[in-house]
């Protein structure tokens, strides 16, 4: 068997390779070239390359880098911006492994003469009864089958996460074991072309208003209290705000409305000035935005909470849930799954949980073996 | 690797790189052994180094249509473009003036250009300057024109003597520079040196070993040296001669040029037959510039619908070395600003292939490159 490792420069990949290499298959690495003018660090940086190319070596195996910039920006970056202008925060890293990771790039591995293609995802596969399932990996701390959730039959017949069964620790352990450069490497943390290693905050907040204002007209917009309508200040770019959000929403007329959000808390544009007489304790969420009028309604946790959210663009891994069926719902990468009914349209929760932004996905998992990943859905508009 | 061996390899990389030639490496061979001297010294050993060097200073300026003391030594071809750019920048700095390039020079000329502020001539989807723009933007006040003679990826040949003219009648003062590092094999450039102020060419595209290149300048050019130090080269190019290279690119010259007019005969017909058939035999193929504006030694076509990493890739399975584009420092190929700077569009570029033919190319390896290119094509479609 010929598999094509997508190495991205980390220790999780690197040590994929290896697993790989020592259980007899002929391997080949490539790194993406996903950004354009990507320099010392971030996801699929020179560094990473660099990285990626001295593991090869280490393993002795041929690397390349393919050029994805293109259909990165086409099927990535502009419509994770585009979303926004419309309502919807779509998760960057689930479309790069929808589109590009298991599909582009599994294609171009099929056609080079590739059986499969490897990649350092914590997450199994198993061949069962003549399909294949998507389970949780062993390190459920690291499990990634939330991002893999997407992906069909055919991707799954394709695709080999050989760190899947490993715990981190280990995976560290064998890099150390076999001197690979990337043993001790830190782990890669948040959207590839949003955060960069190293850099301060202030820089990813600029980098993110950059990003958006290349791509779409940004709006100012109002924030607007949903306990008794009154304004709570403004809002320098609607665009660059999601449900949930709790820090920097406000930057003008408005106080810091502090602490960290129930769902990943984005950054924003500015900072936040004098108080209104906002009780400092008081932490308030993007609960609903109108985009026609530019209004983001601000509101308690409590506010945030919901029991039913319904779903489009279903995908399943296996078999459809035609019937009403429990499932355990994932609503992020490192979320607790939470019991919840799916009768074909709406996920019903047995207690409430934190509002998802539209164009979110949710993973469903059995019940029974809250392992397996049954498919998902795309969280949809209000 | 060992499997690569057994194979037979088709290298059709020439524009990138070329095999050293013998005459080459037997002439470098005792520089690396007793006549290792510094010929910048006094005594026997420093002597023996200083007369290797300077016979190969005249065999390189006989070569060039220049003066011996009109050829300055560099460690690449970049090294003799970034001394013309910066160089005449650097006089620049007394006497002002606006400096031009062409937009689809190598990147060793167009960098130094972008990084002093260069404005950039147009070329036409031909791959020739656009003598017309060129033309609007000569004035009294340019002090520096570069158009290279061979553009590296097209293969086109630049009209020198036209620019030289324009530039001479609108320009009088201005410097005229031409990167010829792709000329070599196919063009006497002796000719082309009588009307430019500086000419760059690097050893390894034409036989000779890397590490070691030349700039022509004129004997009534000034320029600002880059490198300061023991002022060897007139005080133009400091640091220790890398004698053995020296001798070495002026070995690979001389054969070159001796042969080149049965070469440059024997490779037209064997790219035309490349080209040709594999135009025949395969559908939505097109070359990207008519071949009479080219160089015999280029083959630069388009495949519709394919992708361009893809087709490398399996013609390196093939064991066929052909390129795209240019790489950037992650090995990754970037869309070339060669054809963008042409006017061809991205998908376009992403679809196309640089095969350049040499001095080594045989009839086997054109057949086996024509069977290869057929092949992984018809592959790579079939796999849509």
């Amino acid at each position: 068997m010929k598999i094509l490792v997508a190495m991205s420069g980390g220790v999780d990949s690197s040590v994929a390779a290896a697993l790989l290499l020592e259980q007899g298959y002929e391997v080949v690495g490539v790194t993406l070239k996903l950004l354009k003018n990507s320099t010392e660090s971030g996801c699929c940086s020179l560094k990473d390359v660099e990285d990626a190319d001295q593991v090869a070596n280490r393993l002795g195996i041929d690397h390349h880098v393919f050029n994805f910039t293109e259909v990165f920006e086409k099927e990535v970056i502009f419509p994770y911006v585009d979303s926004h202008a419309h309502g919807v925060t779509l998760n960057p890293c689930i479309s790069c492994n929808t589109y590009i990771k298991f599909d582009r790039l599994l294609e171009r591995a099929i056609k080079l003469g590739f059986d499969a293609l490897a990649t350092g995802h914590y997450a199994r596969v198993a061949h069962v009864d003549d399909h294949f399932r998507l389970l949780r990996a062993a390190d459920t701390l690291k499990d990634q089958s939330y991002v893999l959730s997407t992906l069909n039959q055919h991707q799954l017949e394709h695709s080999l996460f050989p760190v899947g069964s490993l715990k981190k620790d280990e995976v560290r352990a064998y890099a150390k074991r076999l001197k690979l450069p990337t043993a001790e490497k830190h782990d890669s943390q948040g959207v590839c072309f949003l955060s960069a290693a190293g850099i301060q905050a202030q820089d990813k907040l600029t980098n993110k208003f950059n990003l958006f204002s290349n791509r779409i007209r940004l709006h100012r917009g109002k924030a607007i209290s949903l306990e008794d309508g009154s304004e709570l200040g403004e809002v320098s770019a609607i665009e660059l705000l999601t449900i949930g959000q709790r820090k920097g929403v406000v930057v003008e007329n408005s106080g810091h409305l502090g602490g960290s959000g129930c769902v990943n808390p984005m950054p924003t544009v500015g900072s936040a000035t004098n108080s209104t007489g906002v009780a400092p304790m008081t932490r308030r969420y993007v609960v609903s935005m109108d985009h026609a009028k530019r209004k983001v309604f601000m509101g308690t946790r409590e506010q945030l909470m919901v029991k039913k959210i319904e779903l489009s663009d279903l995908r399943w891994i296996y078999k459809p849930i035609h019937s009403t069926t429990q499932v355990m719902a994932q609503s992020s990468a490192h979320s607790v799954p939470r019991l919840a009914t799916f009768d074909g349209v709406n996920l019903h929760f047995v207690d409430p949980i934190c509002k998802v932004a539209p164009g979110q996905i949710i993973a469903m998992y059995e019940c029974r073996n809250p392992d397996t990943v049954i498919g998902c859905g795309i969280v949809a508009g209000e | 690797m060992t499997e690569n061996f057994k194979n037979r390899i088709v290298y059709l990389d020439h524009s990138a790189t070329t095999p050293l030639r013998q005459e080459a490496f037997k002439a470098m061979l005792p520089f690396y052994k007793d006549k290792f001297g510094n010929p910048s010294g006094s005594h026997s050993i420093a002597r023996q180094a200083k007369v290797a060097l300077e016979q190969a200073r005249e065999v390189v300026a006989f070569h060039l249509g220049a003066e011996p003391s009109e050829v300055v030594f560099t460690a690449s071809g970049t090294e003799a473009d970034n001394m013309a750019v910066f160089g005449a920048n650097g006089m620049r700095e007394n006497r002002g003036g606006v400096m031009l390039c062409t937009a689809f020079e190598h990147h060793a000329v167009l960098r130094p250009a972008q990084a002093v502020g260069a404005v950039m001539i147009p070329v036409n989807t031909d791959g020739i300057v656009d003598m017309d723009a060129l033309a609007e933007l000569l004035s009294k006040d340019v002090s520096f024109v570069s158009v290279m003679l061979v553009n590296n990826e097209v293969g086109t040949v630049q009209p020198l003597d036209e620019v030289s003219k324009l530039v001479r009648c609108l320009a009088p003062t201005a410097l005229l520079h031409t990167d010829a590092v792709q000329a070599i094999p196919w063009l006497d450039v002796s000719k082309e040196t009588a009307s430019v102020d500086m000419l760059s060419v690097s050893a390894h595209k034409f036989g000779g070993p890397k590490g070691v290149g030349a700039l022509v300048i004129k004997n009534d050019v000034k320029i600002k040296p880059m490198l300061l130090g023991g002022s060897q080269e007139h005080g133009l190019r400091s640091g220790t001669h890398n004698v053995a290279s020296i001798v070495g690119m002026a070995a690979a010259m001389d054969v070159t040029a001796k042969q080149r007019q049965a070469t440059v005969a024997r490779i037209q017909v064997l790219r035309d037959k490349l080209v040709d058939t594999i135009i025949e035999r395969v559908d939505g193929v097109n070359e990207t510039v008519p071949r009479k504006f080219k160089v015999a030694g280029n083959c630069h076509l388009y495949f519709e619908g394919v992708e361009n990493e893809e087709l490398l890739w399996l013609l390196d399975q093939a064991f066929i070395c052909a390129s795209a584009g240019s790489s950037c420092a992650s090995g990754a190929m970037e869309p070339s600003h060669v054809l963008t700077a042409m006017g061809i569009d991205i998908a376009q570029a992403n679809s196309s292939i640089r095969i350049s033919l040499g001095y080594t190319t045989t009839d086997e390896d054109i057949a086996l490159a024509i069977e290869g290119i057929c092949d992984a094509v018809s592959k790579l479609r079939a796999g849509k």
